[in-house]
């Protein structure tokens, strides 16, 4: 009976979520978070440092935080790991020279135990674009049928006109580590 | 080759050149704006550009633009290499001869592609097309517009040269260019023709010439820029990666070719059917050895029944545990916008009346433990 109840509660009460989104530089991720916030599309310039907003979706509310993909700061992402119940990876699929360095950097970030529970959510970004990579390719490209033990999901987006990134934030909104 | 500035060794050896660079007075204000002492770079075009700048340049994509920090990236020798060939008075004057001075929209010209393309050349150490003519030797002396003294005389030679009729200022800048007419005897390079006959008393000033390229290139400015040339740069090392997907890749999920895409058209609503849609996997209800199969059958099945789901634009392509299980738990879609709406009303309610809220959760619990 008790698991009626906290499931119950589950169903109506407003969750917190803790959204580590990274991903290599010009890849979209500041992008990405003014859209879900103000559903704006704005010119951005890099990120030196990190931006957070808290972003409410369904029942569940984010707090995104978004961090500066240069070389430089890739370094930083480790000081985010605590408390991350999910991760946006944010891909350029555009970008098809650096999906191998994508994917070092994302076998990176998922070795790391800080974030052995969480949930990964990849968003391919810029799907608008001719030579994209599609969705597929690049969940083949990443090798994400080895993250054993992980949640993970490839979803394809636009963040310019928004396309896909709520369809992200569905699948992420679903299987949020129970723990948040 | 000799006339292009050598290969650093590795990326430590790279940055150095790079802010060298960065101090050299022709680069300390960015190129689209006056700001001073830019940061970052466009690799794709050799030039410096301020941050705000660069966000602009990030926008367009990296097949247009592809940026680096000089203070936060790691340098390729190849990119370092491209920027000391590069460089912002070399590309402004070309931009200039070109009569592409607005900075927002020059880089979706076909003067862009084209300083993009001699910067692949001479990178390349290529020689194209003019290698032929013998006399090529003189006419480099001269050319100022090139970087280095003994830069190679490549096709783009030749699109500088006759590309500056377009320009109203080409008298000027024929006369700062006066020794290129060697060219003369190149015919064909690229997709331009050149006319030779008439070039023979033009020797000297260059510009009679080339009247007749003129209009060429006008027809081919008045329309978009084509696709092959926008995308040419990527596609030089990577043509075999996107010949397979006009075959393939694509037409698997009704997205159209490549080739007749339109950068900037918006798709049209069929086109653009499963671009944004989703792969997933919850490996924690897969044992590992079945993971991968589990995988691939997941996405094809999935894609049919997320697409019934979701309408044909974005079906998320879920894994088996993913859409199953939504519909199980929570019905479908439509359902589960319903019972959002109702959270909703429910937190509002909860938010007005918590202490009572409390005591009902209360009453309720006891009333379940009784049970």
């Amino acid at each position: 009976m008790g698991n009626v109840l906290s499931w119950f509660d589950n169903m109506f009460q407003k969750k917190n979520a803790t959204i580590l989104m990274v991903g290599l530089d010009a890849a979209g991720k500041t992008t990405i978070l003014m859209k879900l916030k103000l559903n704006e599309t704005k010119e951005t310039v890099p990120t030196i440092g990190f931006n957070v907003e808290s972003v409410e979706y369904k029942n569940v509310k984010f707090h995104v935080w978004d961090v500066g993909g240069q070389e430089k700061l890739r370094q930083l992402w480790k000081h985010y790991y605590e408390g991350a119940n999910a991760i946006i990876f944010v891909i350029d699929s555009n970008d098809r020279d650096r999906i191998n360095i994508a994917k070092n950097e994302l076998d990176r970030l998922l070795s790391d135990p800080m974030l052995a529970g969480a949930t990964l959510l990849v968003l391919c970004n810029k799907q608008d674009l001719p030579h994209r990579l599609t969705p597929h390719q690049i969940a083949d490209s990443l090798q994400l049928q080895n993250a054993t033990g992980r949640k993970w999901y490839v979803q394809g987006c636009c963040a310019h006109s928004g396309e896909g990134l709520f369809e992200g934030l569905d699948w992420l909104c679903a299987h949020l580590p129970n723990s948040s | 080759m000799s006339d292009i500035p050598p290969l650093p060794e590795n990326a430590a050896e790279a940055k150095v050149v790079v802010n060298a660079l960065r101090s050299k007075l022709e680069n300390k204000i960015c190129f689209d704006c006056p700001a001073k002492n830019p940061s970052w770079c466009s690799v794709t075009y050799g030039i410096f550009l301020c941050m705000d700048c660069c966000g602009r340049h990030r926008g367009m994509g990296v097949h247009v633009s592809f940026m680096r920090s000089t203070e936060l990236d790691e340098w390729k020798p190849e990119e370092a290499r491209r920027m000391a060939v590069g460089g912002n008075s070399a590309a402004r004057d070309f931009f200039k001869q070109h009569g592409c001075t607005d900075a927002k929209n020059r880089y979706n010209t076909i003067a862009a592609q084209m300083y993009k393309k001699r910067l692949d050349k001479i990178c390349a150490g290529e020689r194209v097309g003019i290698d032929r003519v013998p006399s090529s030797m003189e006419e480099r002396q001269g050319s100022d517009w090139h970087q280095s003294p003994n830069a190679t005389p490549t096709a783009e030679t030749v699109h500088t040269f006759t590309t500056t009729v377009n320009s109203p200022a080409s008298p000027s800048s024929t006369d700062a260019t006066p020794t290129v007419v060697a060219i003369s005897s190149t015919t064909v390079i690229g997709k331009k023709p050149l006319t030779v006959g008439s070039k023979g008393p033009a020797k000297k000033k260059g510009l009679g010439g080339i009247a007749k390229v003129e209009g060429t290139l006008e027809e081919a400015s008045g329309t978009a820029v084509p696709i092959s040339l926008l995308n040419d740069e990527d596609s030089k090392p990577k043509a075999p990666a996107q010949q397979p997907q006009n075959g393939s890749g694509y037409t698997a999920y009704g997205a159209k070719p490549a080739g007749s895409a339109t950068n900037t058209s918006a798709p049209s609503y069929n086109e653009s059917r499963g671009r944004f849609y989703g792969i997933g996997s919850d490996s924690n209800q897969q044992s590992t050895p079945s993971a991968a199969p589990a995988y691939s059958s997941s996405t094809s099945s999935g894609f049919g029944s997320s697409n019934a789901r979701n309408g044909p634009d974005y079906g998320g392509v879920g894994s088996a545990p993913y859409n199953p299980r939504q519909e199980a738990d929570n019905g479908p879609s439509g359902l589960q916008e319903a019972m959002w709406q109702v959270s909703d009303a429910w937190s509002s309610l909860r938010e007005k009346a918590t202490k009572s809220q409390e005591s009902i959760g209360g009453k309720i619990k006891d009333f379940l433990d009784d049970l």
